[in-house]
């Protein structure tokens, strides 16, 4: 436990968040379990979203909050207990995409759904021992309960991403304090076998787990910090259960008004590892300058942060993160076609697209970074990079010149022969802004919604596993309906 | 130098066009091969060259890496053949070989044969496995043929205004074209509800929009002018231009932002090589008859802007004006085009150069182009990297 001398404090400069468009609720799914639908929804991620493209989409909007390029001082931590390499680097995958460093410290946090907050934590230390200059925190989870186990509904999918640096009057916020707790605990669990998540006893997970972990956390960080938790006034404790959280607020001594986090829960469910820092942009959205946040990452024990809100909070909340992320919300295709997508459905195409990993290694710049070229003697911007202008031919003049990732659409159809796991592709050429024309799917819509003049942004998604390999690439977002709406 | 007027064509054969579950690629090769000597009425032991165009060699098919596959269809043992690949364009890039061997002085007598043999996996399992299972891991991912000129048609709404009437036009003048050719893959008239009810392949095309996936072989029989003067059979069929230029790679074509998605500057420059050689200025009025590459409707229309039958964005009016039709000015795919005679990928400019030469011949029954005496056969491969443009006319 530390309490943080003013003039080495570490503060929060940049937040990010993902929020998957789709949305799996009760309605869709009771009549595969012959319920009655209740209430229960969640946001879970779409066929080609997963861990590492959620972690990276909340990093690239936290970067480009004006955070400059990842570079060799920056540290890049990735927080999940999905991670989609279980014996291959994650974080090293999400450092390439933000443009790393073979210098970068790269670390995966993993095992417990607070691997997100320990991440924060070796962040501080790192940067308290000027070990890095700033670090990249994110976190995302797709946990998956069994179908039909009423935790199905319970856990929802998202990214989040912090970027911390040592506080300046840019700061969001800057770390206090913090304290640690551990206990083996077998709350929600999945073993190194199982596909599922699995739960106890609800009563005894809930009250010996959740809350009496969550109060020892919240008492334990007072503590830290030398003051009362009624001096903390927000309070990020997400929990599974939409109540949860307040009850352990209250129990800890906290009046439950001052809990946090439950809008964002409201729309997600229960996120996991990048849980308390959805939590944490939601308290930020709200609080004043001088505040505390108290933040806690629940699990196995808990990782807690002591925050106070600084000046920099203004600008988070003239452009706020939610609702924004969750606009796009839409109910997934169908629970049979989700179940299909996570694989509990088999049959259908299982084509395996072509890869070579000598390939990959080559081109990595080009594919993760959006490197293309400028040429010197016509000026045109071209992409992938070739040995010679595709405008002029030029061989010698050609310079490395990264795409913006934003652009506008000049012209768009919709393909109802690849075989996608969800016909048709929406496959659109882009002009991005500043120079050269990207070619590639848009995601999260419909025949009809993309038309040209659309302004669009590129996203990582996973495109395919040939060969065995998860291949990340660029696909686009809709930032707005462009010239759809008014033509 | 150029080949202009160098070269005649003195043999023609195709195979049937269509799903041709009981012949193999060797089977189509030789067959094509076998009537075009037949045709021409030499030995063949006279001919000193040729090439193979195969777009997709082991992709989908056993055979076709390599100018041995030609000499193993037909025997033609013992001299240069190879096999050239330039995606669509294929069939007419062997034309273009075989005649260039001939005007370098290596033979007199060459052989130009294409083929592709697209049916002996399901149709997606040719090219839009190509295009989805192969190639870049990462690049393109998510493009179809279709794909790719839907994204023209699409530019095409925005800056002319719709596109469908002309490129219905295109699909039930195709199609009709293709009833009277024995050798079509569809032989079937379709009407414009046909058309505009079928379901979208890639919108804005519709599957009456595309041509059918199709196996088929073509050969030609390319000699000196000389020997056709000797041999008589025919009225004598001369080479008078011919263009083939690569214009972009296959995945920077689709990233060249300097394209402006409505038409192919491979077209126009091939044709202007082509036009050059064959001293033409005026295509419209010094035309009589096209083959031109229908992979989809839309790539009619804009075809029409590029080889100069009209200004650019007037392809549509051009052929709502009928007069690309039988009967019209300019006819344009009286075989059928693509859309009907199918497109077994490397076989296509072999076989259009076989049709054009029918109608100079006056051979072509009774879908003659009426008084022709100059035709033009055009290929387009890739998301339109490569074009062919031939320009052939009779020699006397």
């Amino acid at each position: 436990m530390i309490s943080n001398a003013s003039e080495n404090r570490v503060g929060i400069a940049h937040v990010g968040a993902h929020v998957p468009a789709l949305r799996l609720s009760a309605g869709q799914t009771a009549s595969a379990w012959g319920r009655r639908a209740g209430l229960g929804r969640c946001a879970v991620a779409d066929y080609d979203e997963d861990a590492l493209t959620m972690a990276a989409d909340a990093a690239i909007l936290a970067l480009a909050d004006g955070a400059g390029p990842v570079d060799g001082r920056t540290a890049v931590y990735l927080g999940s207990t999905t991670m989609p390499y279980a014996d291959k680097g994650n974080a090293s995958v999400l450092a390439s995409i933000l443009g790393g460093d073979p210098g970068s410290r790269v670390m995966d946090f993993a095992g417990s759904v607070r691997a997100g907050v320990s991440g924060v934590l070796a962040a501080l230390d790192a940067l308290q021992a000027r070990s890095v200059e700033r670090a990249v925190v994110a976190a995302a989870d797709t946990r998956q309960a069994a179908p039909g186990d009423p935790l199905e509904l319970m856990l929802g999918h998202a990214g989040a991403a912090l970027i911390l640096s040592p506080a300046d009057d840019q700061s969001l916020a800057t770390i206090e304090a913090t304290y640690s707790y551990s206990e083996d605990f077998a709350d929600h669990w999945r073993r190194d076998t199982d596909r599922f998540v699995r739960a106890g006893d609800a009563k005894f997970v809930r009250d010996k787990g959740f809350v009496r972990l969550t109060v020892a956390g919240l008492q334990g960080l007072a503590a830290a910090a030398g003051i009362g938790v009624q001096a903390i006034e927000w309070v990020v404790c997400p929990l599974p259960g939409a109540r949860t959280a307040s009850a352990a607020a209250r129990r800890a001594g906290v009046d439950e008004s001052r809990v946090v986090g439950g809008s964002i829960q409201a729309e997600t469910g229960y996120t996991g590892a990048p849980a308390p820092f959805l939590g944490l942009i939601e308290a930020l959205q709200k609080a004043e300058p001088g505040q505390r946040i108290a933040v806690v990452g629940y699990g196995s024990g808990c990782d807690c942060l002591l925050l106070e809100v600084q000046e920099g909070v203004r600008r988070l909340q003239r452009s706020p993160v939610f609702p924004g992320v969750c606009s796009n919300a839409r109910d997934v295709p169908g629970y049979a076609e989700y179940l299909r997508w996570r694989g509990h459905l088999e049959g259908g195409d299982a084509s395996q697209p072509y890869t070579s990993l000598a390939l990959l290694w080559r081109e990595k710049p080009a594919y993760a970074r959006l490197i293309g070229q400028e040429c010197g003697q016509c000026g045109a911007i071209q992409y992938p990079p070739r040995p010679a202008c595709g405008s002029c031919g030029a061989r010698d003049a050609l310079a490395d010149k990264r795409l913006s990732p934003v652009g506008s659409v000049t012209s768009v159809t919709e393909d109802y022969l690849l075989p996608v796991p969800h016909p048709p592709v929406v496959m659109a050429v882009i002009d991005m802004d500043g120079g050269g024309r990207f070619y590639t799917q848009i995601v999260n819509v419909a025949a009809g919604d993309v038309a040209p003049g659309s302004r669009v942004r590129l996203s990582v998604r996973r495109l395919h596993d040939g060969g065995a390999v998860h291949h990340y690439f660029w696909k686009g977002v809709l930032l707005d309906t462009g010239g759809a709406a008014e033509t | 130098m150029s080949i202009s007027r160098e070269v005649a064509v003195i043999g023609i054969g195709t195979t049937a066009f269509g799903e041709n579950f009981e012949q193999g690629y060797l089977d189509m090769a030789g067959e094509a091969v076998s009537r075009a000597i037949d045709d021409a009425g030499i030995e063949p032991g006279e001919i000193g060259a040729g090439a193979l165009g195969t777009a997709y060699a082991y992709e989908y098919t056993t055979e076709g890496n390599s100018g041995a596959s030609l000499a193993e269809a037909t025997g033609l043992y013992g001299i240069p053949l190879v096999r050239v690949a330039n995606y669509c364009a294929s069939g007419m890039e062997a034309v273009r070989y075989a005649a260039l061997s001939i005007a370098a002085g290596e033979c007199d007598v060459a052989i130009a044969a294409g083929v592709e043999k697209m049916r002996d996996v399901d149709p997606r399992g040719s090219l839009v496995a190509i295009h989805h299972a192969k190639g870049h891991p990462l690049y393109c991912k998510g493009r179809t043929a279709p794909g790719i000129f839907s994204l023209v048609a699409r530019r095409c709404e925005e800056v002319h205004g719709n596109m469908r009437p002309a490129m219905t036009a295109v699909a039930v003048k195709n199609h009709e074209h293709g009833v009277h050719n024995p050798d079509a893959h569809l032989r079937k008239p379709v009407t414009s509800e046909d058309v505009e009810s079928s379901p979208f392949t890639s919108a804005p095309l519709r599957l009456l929009d595309c041509c059918p996936t199709t196996d088929g072989a073509a050969a030609v029989i390319l000699a000196r002018p000389e020997v056709a003067r000797r041999l008589g059979r025919h009225p004598a069929v001369l080479i008078a231009g011919s263009g083939t230029i690569a214009d972009a790679g296959y995945f920077n074509a689709q990233f060249n932002g300097q394209w402006d998605l409505l038409g192919f500057s491979s077209t126009r420059k091939a044709a202007a090589m082509a036009y050059r050689q064959a001293g033409i200025s005026d295509p419209w009025n010094e035309i009589d008859v096209a083959e031109v590459h229908d992979c989809f409707t839309i790539t009619e229309l804009v075809n029409y802007e590029d080889l100069g039958f009209c200004e650019r964005g007037k392809g549509g009016e051009l052929a709502l004006s009928g007069e690309t039709g039988q009967g019209g000015k300019l006819p344009v795919n009286l075989s059928g085009g693509l859309k009907s005679c199918g497109h077994p990928i490397g076989a296509t400019g072999a076989r259009m150069t076989v049709e054009i030469t029918r109608h100079l011949r006056g051979a072509a029954g009774d879908r003659q182009a009426r008084g022709a005496r100059r035709g033009l056969a055009h290929t387009l491969g890739g998301p339109g990297s490569t074009a062919s443009v031939m320009v052939l006319e009779c020699a006397d």
